[in-house]
């Protein structure tokens, strides 16, 4: 390039105006979206939990089945017990104060894969637990399997005598 | 003399009169990041059920959808059905029977309402995290005697 033709060109160079961006039409399009997105965004999400009631005691003739009969959690003031009709396989105290909801995952992991009904279990709760915890023993439940869960009542909370 | 040329002479700007704009790319910035962000937690399918404001709601694992059906809610007060009350919990104290009077009166009355000879009609059940069971148990009797045995409990979604 000759001498002439880089003086011209720095010369052109100096003149250009700076060229500042006009962002306030940006601006504006993230002003209304951002509110318009925000009302309608769903932050908590909602799901069910489908329980079914047990059959009612002495339904059926004969009783149930070996095969038929399902395993039973119980959930009580000292812990969870898991049983199968009368025999006792496990159980699981407090810790702490507090149910071992993951103790009572691997149990039952553990003790499903020796049972023949790999797919129903029975939470029997007892009065006096609350309803958090009664949803917790159901999803350790479901983790470790069990595709259906039944809900019944345990044993009702003796009241003090006057 | 000096009203005619004063007309030429170059006028220093003041600068207190200049146009001043402000520095938006720290604003952009943020507006991108905030768009983005809503955009990943949005969720086109929404919630057809709006859990009652006097409750909370346990949370849970299960990811299973909520279809419409007949809303009972628990709170620490009182039953609703469809948010309208229908037995205090202090009402239900006051017997140990597992079938709680009012509320199967009630039901029997929307099923009579509605008719059919469904066996068994799902109802969707809110109740708040700290209530005792021995409620629900019995509220949960009293829906499947009068033939709403498809029960679901509303939870909400752990992440």
């Amino acid at each position: 390039m000759s001498f002439i033709a880089q003086a011209k060109q720095s010369r052109v160079s100096r003149l250009a105006p700076e060229v500042d961006l006009d962002m306030t039409p940006i601006m504006n399009l993230f002003v209304i979206l951002v509110p318009s997105l925000v009302s309608i965004a769903v932050f908590v999400h909602i799901a069910v939990i489908s329980v079914t009631l047990p059959p009612a005691a002495g339904a059926g003739m004969g009783g149930p089945k070996k095969a038929d009969l399902k395993l039973t959690v119980s959930v009580g003031e000292p812990g969870f017990v898991i049983s199968l009709g009368d025999s006792l396989l496990d159980s699981l105290p407090k810790v702490t104060g507090k149910f071992d909801l993951p103790g009572l995952a691997n149990s039952l992991a553990r003790i499903r894969e020796r049972l023949a009904n790999k797919d129903d279990v029975v939470v029997a709760v007892d009065d006096g637990i609350i309803f958090d915890e009664v949803v917790s023993a159901m999803d350790a439940g479901r983790q470790s399997g069990f595709s259906r869960v039944s809900l019944a009542g345990g044993a009702p909370k003796k009241k003090d005598k006057p | 003399m000096t009203s005619l040329t004063s007309g030429f002479v170059k006028r220093k700007r003041d600068p207190s009169q200049e146009i001043v704009r402000p520095q938006l790319t720290s604003i952009i910035d943020m507006m991108v990041f905030l768009l983005i962000f809503i955009l990943k937690t949005f969720s086109t399918e929404g919630n057809i059920i709006t859990p009652s404001a006097d409750l909370l709601l346990p949370y849970s694992a299960s990811k299973d959808k909520a279809s419409a059906a007949l809303m009972i809610e628990i709170t620490k007060q009182a039953v609703l059905v469809e948010g309208e009350p229908v037995v205090t919990l202090a009402e239900m104290e006051e017997n140990d029977s597992l079938l709680v009077r009012p509320l199967f009166s009630y039901l029997e009355k929307k099923v009579r309402m509605v008719g059919g000879e469904k066996k068994e009609r799902p109802a969707i059940i809110q109740c708040d995290k700290n209530i005792d069971f021995k409620y629900l148990k019995r509220i949960l009797n009293t829906c499947a005697r009068a033939s709403y045995s498809d029960f679901s409990l509303l939870v909400v979604q752990k992440e």
